[in-house]
């Protein structure tokens, strides 16, 4: 009476665990224990040397590692200079993405080539195209600088990727850009918006039509439709999109590096943790960087979340 | 021992018991009908008896065989869904095809079995197409055909006509009926029409809220609704049921509804005066003439439905339907008589159930 | 309303040009990629703006030397190794995976399927140090293999969520059907759920593949011998090498760009499909 139930739940459970075993197995082993181990690492001064010391597993714990990350001199500045990189990255990728989506959407020949088009800075491998870009804007073989010398536009030939300042002045007032950092937020833009573009194309063809037949009963121009229909409509996507860059962005090591290799001011936190690990040998340092990344995200997303909690009564 | 026992079957899901202690016998090469309102725990039953659902408590013995912890497949049960439930990427032929070759029979007895469930269900024109190629009748037939190229010892068969047009719904049933004269298999069979169940069911089980109401022949469940619900839930136009009062009075036994009395001549109800329900069947109440004997009654509306009247009278406070041959004279809002046919009517204490009249 | 009809212009025109630049500033890199890689390196400093090929004087040595002097053949086999048995083996495990957290009922069974996504949240750069020491500990780490592995731990968690919603969304009851009929779970995985999943298996067989042959960070950490470069470690290599042609360069990159692009060009309608499947739904 009812025992046949029991076994048939079990043999259910048992054959679930088998399925999902491989799979949680080698995300577990290649996720979490990385994770527990960097906050391990973190908390004890590891040279790269002492990797094989049987010390490594004392329990000795020390916040040594945060306090050499967090007073650095420059600690400041690299925060500073992520951040930046960070939200105008994203930004920048999500404003491109709306602006592709809404001049695709809706129907015209040659479509669907158009919208393979557009996806390929997203799907290209990250080497080749930080190398033509990092081509294109060299100084000596570089197809802007020489178009730029050629048409009088500039007097020498601007190094985008290795030149911290630029200065400059318009109607009398000096000011000076970032310019590598502002060559490696523009490919961020120039790579990523394919993401929030396929996002918000798909959200934009979700949009009931009668939505924008009402508004245009009710008398609403063009630009006025798009304002309170498609907009609102975007609202949670777009938030959801840029949270998600912001992750992403905040966390990416290889952009940064092949254009740049983390110099001319364009250093961030993820290059400073391979800077510390394979620059200085010093593991712990580089631990304790990627914890403070950690912590940021954290941080962000409970901000986020905070935000988006007062607005549920949707 | 029947073919097919259940015992205090339970079920219950987050919240809700869908399965309140079922006790059913079948036997073999019955067609056995579930019959219920949405919700009543039928389709829960059958998804038990197939094993696609453990039951929390009871027992499943099929020919002496328990059915405890066995798969679906170890069953020896075939299931026709509501849905059809075709397999989209195989062919016809494969579909009614896939459960012998699981059972790894040879392919020439595999394809002489499919061409004669094709024949026997007329679809053998049929077998190279996919299931999108076909209409609804025809998905059905291969349904039921998947089903019966087994030849399991259990068929189930969960609203199989829901999804068809009724035209052809009442055509398919005939031939369901048919069918199970040919083949002489068990078919336990789910509906909540009570049409289908009065028409094909050797046994009606009518079901509600996860318990057994009554098991019977469709002449019983008709004719001995065992209590309120029953006698609503078959019949169309529903049965219609008054609240009163019964009362033993000058050697006859009475019956006080909303506003009038009825003389239910003799009989023996037991304890008296009790809370009642009375029923009455609209085809069993008769409207006479004002000056007929009868109680009194007043027309309030008259719907042709073609082969008939479905009349709306009022008697007393309360308002009744009748069911009256075309040529009877009547207009909205004339005064009549009621007549009702003593030996068809049903009494039912307050709680529901049937009371026994003792003549 | 005679604004509208002068809005409506407007906006054509600003849709249209707006697209055109798009289109040539996504273009463009991947246009001088190819070109350049079909120009030796003195006509490249003579006009670099010759923006158009000069058919006549296409240089095809470059991706001679690069595939046969610079060993890139192998390393193309190398990239075919690693990006084929990662988008096996996560076609396998997401497959039974996703299948067991969304039609099996187990303990756990919801924690699961969040937790998956919150899996993915961990960046690669907080993973790559603690991998890199214990796959060195282990003596694992110049390993191809090794390689396989931690792709899977980065293609699975997005793979498992794609194929847990998907299964979802097929009807119960066919595979009830098929269990009455008399297949094993494994056997309506095998014969029903997995004929009928074909459009998503595509999409996470085309994104684990775009991870794998991508990726390169851990390749580039883990792999010291050249023998066992993939195609990203390789380019890097190439581009690190100052007294390298820029041209020879270019004939890599497109090497290793060509095949992902035509991929997504052939299937891109299906990814989108899969990519953004129940992801909006609120």
């Amino acid at each position: 009476m009812g025992e046949g139930d029991k076994r048939f739940h079990d043999r259910e459970a048992g054959l679930a665990f088998r399925m999902l075993a491989p799979a949680v197995f080698t995300v577990l082993i290649l996720v979490l224990f990385p994770v527990v181990w960097n906050v391990w690492l973190s908390l004890k001064p590891v040279a790269l040397g002492d990797l094989r010391d049987p010390d490594l597993l004392r329990f000795d714990l020390t916040l040594i590692n945060f306090v050499k990350v967090l007073t650095a001199r420059d600690f400041g500045r690299v925060l500073a200079t992520t951040l930046v990189y960070t939200v105008s990255g994203s930004g920048l990728s999500l404003l491109l993405g709306l602006m592709a989506a809404l001049m695709v959407h809706g129907s015209f020949p040659g479509r669907a080539l158009v919208r393979g088009l557009l996806i390929s800075p997203y799907v290209a491998p990250v080497v080749a195209v930080t190398f033509v870009w990092g081509f294109i804007l060299d100084p000596q073989l570089g197809i802007v600088n020489w178009l730029g010398m050629e048409h009088g536009w500039l007097n020498r030939p601007i190094p985008f990727l290795s030149q911290r300042w630029f200065e400059s002045s318009i109607l009398g007032v000096r000011f000076s850009i970032p310019l590598a950092l502002v060559s490696v937020i523009l490919f961020e833009g120039w790579r990523y918006f394919p993401f929030a573009f396929l996002f918000i194309l798909a959200r934009l063809q979700a949009v009931p039509e009668d939505l924008y037949r009402a508004a245009a009963v009710d008398g609403a121009s063009p630009l006025q439709r798009f304002r309170h229909v498609t907009l609102p409509q975007l609202a949670p996507v777009l938030l959801a999109l840029f949270l998600f860059r912001f992750i992403w962005t905040i966390n990416k090591f290889d952009d940064v590096f092949l254009l740049t290799r983390g110099q001319s001011g364009t250093e961030v936190l993820a290059i400073r943790v391979y800077e510390y690990a394979f620059g200085e040998f010093d593991i712990g340092a580089s631990s304790a960087t990627a914890m403070v990344l950690f912590g940021i995200v954290a941080l962000f997303l409970l901000l986020m979340f905070r935000a988006t909690k007062t607005r549920t009564p949707d | 021992m029947a073919f097919l026992e259940l015992r205090d079957i339970e079920k219950h899901f987050k919240g809700t018991t869908a399965l309140d202690g079922i006790r059913l016998d079948i036997e073999e090469g019955e067609f056995c009908v579930l019959l219920g309102p949405s919700g009543c725990g039928k389709s829960t039953l059958l998804n038990t008896i197939a094993g696609l659902v453990p039951q929390d408590r009871g027992s499943v013995v099929l020919n002496g065989r328990s059915m405890d912890g066995l798969t679906p497949r170890d069953r020896d049960v075939a299931m026709v869904f509501q849905n059809y439930a075709l397999y989209p990427h195989m062919t016809v032929y494969k579909n009614l095809a896939f459960s012998l070759r699981l059972r790894k029979i040879p392919g020439s007895e595999i394809n002489r079995r499919v061409r004669e469930t094709a024949h026997l269900l007329g679809i053998e024109n049929l077998l190279d197409r996919k299931p999108k190629a076909l209409s609804g009748g025809q998905q059905q037939r291969v349904a039921m055909g998947r089903a019966l190229v087994r030849r399991p010892a259990l068929f189930l068969l969960d609203e199989p006509l829901s999804n068809l047009d009724a035209r052809l719904r009442a055509k398919v049933r005939m031939e369901l009926k048919g069918l199970h004269e040919t083949v002489r298999g068990t078919f336990i069979y789910v509906t909540h029409d009570q049409v289908e169940a009065m028409t094909l069911g050797d046994k009606v089980v009518v079901m509600q809220e996860g318990r057994i109401h009554q098991v019977g022949t469709p002449d019983d469940i008709y004719m001995s609704p065992i209590d309120t619900f029953v006698a609503r839930f078959v019949g169309s136009p529903e049965m219609n049921l008054l609240k009163g009062t019964l009362r033993w009075a000058d050697g006859a036994l009475f019956f006080e509804g909303p506003g009038f009395v009825m003389d239910l001549g003799r009989g023996d109800v037991g304890e008296t005066p009790c809370e009642a329900f009375l029923g009455m069947r609209p085809e069993d109440v008769f409207i006479n003439a004002a000056e007929d004997p009868g109680l009194d009654g007043r027309i309030e509306r008259i719907t042709d439905i073609g082969p008939e009247l479905h009349v709306d009278v009022r008697l007393g406070e309360a308002s009744i339907v009748v069911r009256a041959p075309k040529k009877v004279r009547i207009q909205p809002g004339a005064a009549c008589r009621i007549q009702a046919n003593t030996d068809r009517l049903h009494l039912f204490l307050d709680g529901g159930k049937r009371m026994r009249r003792v003549p | 309303m005679s604004r509208e009809p002068l809005e409506q212009i407007f906006l054509k025109t600003v849709r249209v040009s707006g697209l055109v630049c798009l289109c040539l500033v996504v273009a463009f890199p991947f246009y001088w990629m190819i070109l350049s890689s079909f120009r030796p390196l003195e006509r490249m400093l003579l006009a670099p703006a010759h923006l158009l090929p000069d058919l006549g004087q296409l240089d095809l040595h470059a991706y001679k030397s690069v595939l046969l002097e610079h060993g890139f053949l192998k390393t193309l086999f190398n990239s075919a190794y690693v990006s084929l048995f990662t988008v096996l083996l996560t076609l396998a495990l997401a497959t039974f995976g996703g299948y067991a957290v969304a039609r099996l009922r187990f303990r756990g069974r919801e924690a699961m399927a969040l937790s998956v996504l919150v899996i993915y949240m961990f960046p690669a750069i907080v993973l790559v140090v603690p991998l890199y020491v214990l796959f060195s500990l282990m003596g694992l780490r110049d390993s191809l293999h090794v390689l396989i592995l931690v792709y899977l731990a980065q293609t699975l968690p997005v793979s498992l969520y794609m194929l847990d919603n998907y299964f979802r969304s097929l009807p119960v009851e066919i595979e009830s059907a098929g269990l009455v009929d008399g297949c094993t779970r494994f056997g309506v995985i095998w014969r029903i759920v997995i004929p009928l999943s074909v459009p998503a298996l595509a999409s996470v067989a085309l994104y684990a593949f775009m991870i794998a042959w991508n990726e390169f960070l851990f390749a580039f950490m883990f792999l010291d011998t050249p023998g066992k470069f993939t195609l990203s470690r390789g380019v890097f290599q190439m581009a690190d090498s100052v007294h390298l042609s820029k041209q020879l360069v270019m004939a890599a990159s497109v090497i290793i760009t060509l095949p992902v692009i035509v991929l997504f060009l052939v299937a891109e309608r299906q990814l989108v499909k899969g990519l953004t499947a129940g992801a909006l739904k609120g």
